[in-house]
């Protein structure tokens, strides 16, 4: 029997319909923030905020501006390497998810990275969201594994003589690292150094050498 | 100094968006406000998505498809939204978004 009229129309309707319908998880989001704003589990007006600002990644930027005044201030920077909270609160960048935060400073002699080998744990407060490099399978296998052959995929070379730390960031633990000031920026102020700071940096497949 | 190898699977993911879409940073999104918010503790988040991350593609969609299903899974264990009611919720969505003419605003029906 040849299809009817009406089947192909119901078909061709069908697939109207299906155009207009957003993806899968788009649909299961919407239906849990419904559901959480109902529940009032979530306030719409924070949630909004928060997008807000990570999707305008504001956040490499505090990050850069507490690098840049722990190179141009050494008490600072004591007071960063020894409570990472407390500085970054100095600085008024209090808050959530920065209360955890350990910093660790790249020296001639040590290098840092750090990674999370569980899931994706980061100080995104101060950071801004991970990369997506960050959140892959094959960083968190491989920086643990071969951090000098993830550094150098990034530019970073390392002399033989200098140690490589791996760190390891847990949501009770959110590691960034300090990197070392470049050579030849003794005369610029705090903005300009802060301008310098790259998102990488802090993670430390940067070395802010002009290879990344 | 060397440039960062183009070929190399990290590194040439760099400059990657960090949301593809919308719905990824809403998910995301609400994952922290409740972690905020006290509804589970940023630990219990970190194993949720730590597990799912393990069962999805090694892709930025994969990663935020572990992200749904690690609040999905959480808040369905704690109570707070137990996954009937999310399903049902889904499909009430797709209904309004299958009957609602194509121009105006989606509402949902009346939920008894």
């Amino acid at each position: 029997m040849e299809p009817s009229y009406d089947r192909e129309k119901v078909a061709a309707i069908h697939r109207h319909l299906h155009a207009h319908l957003p993806p899968e998880p788009a649909l299961r989001v919407k239906a849990i923030e419904s559901l959480l704003v109902e529940k009032g589990l979530v306030d719409p007006a924070a949630l909004d905020a928060w997008i807000e600002a990570y999707t305008e990644e504001i956040g490499p930027k505090r990050g850069a501006m507490v690098v840049a005044r722990s190179w141009v201030d050494a008490g600072f920077r004591a007071r960063l390497l020894d409570d990472a909270a407390a500085a970054v609160a100095e600085m008024g960048f209090a808050g959530q998810a920065s209360g955890h935060l350990k910093a660790v400073e790249n020296t001639p002699a040590r290098h840092n990275l750090v990674v999370c080998t569980l899931c994706s744990c980061y100080p995104f407060a101060i950071l801004g969201m991970a990369p997506p490099w960050y959140k892959a399978a094959e960083y968190r296998a491989r920086a643990v594994r071969d951090p000098r052959g993830v550094l150098a995929e990034f530019g970073v070379t390392l002399g033989p003589d200098v140690a490589v730390d791996v760190w390891d960031s847990t949501a009770e633990l959110r590691y960034m690292v300090i990197p070392e000031r470049p050579a030849g920026t003794e005369g610029l102020d705090e903005a300009a150094l802060a301008a310098l700071v790259t998102r990488n940096a802090m993670i430390g497949t940067d070395d802010l050498k002009g290879g990344a | 100094m060397s440039a960062p190898d183009p070929l190399a699977p990290l590194a040439r993911r760099d400059g990657d968006p960090v949301f593809e879409e919308a719905w990824q940073a809403q998910a995301l999104g609400m994952a922290d406000c409740l972690v905020r918010a006290g509804a589970f503790s940023a630990g219990d988040w970190a194993a949720a998505l730590g597990r799912a991350v393990r069962r999805e593609e090694d892709t930025t969609r994969g990663y935020y498809r572990a992200v749904l299903a690690a609040l999905e899974t959480l808040l369905d264990a704690g109570g707070a939204v137990p996954a009937p009611e999310i399903d049902a919720r889904r499909d009430a969505w797709a209904r309004a978004y299958e009957t609602t003419p194509h121009g105006d605003p989606v509402v949902l029906e009346e939920t008894p």
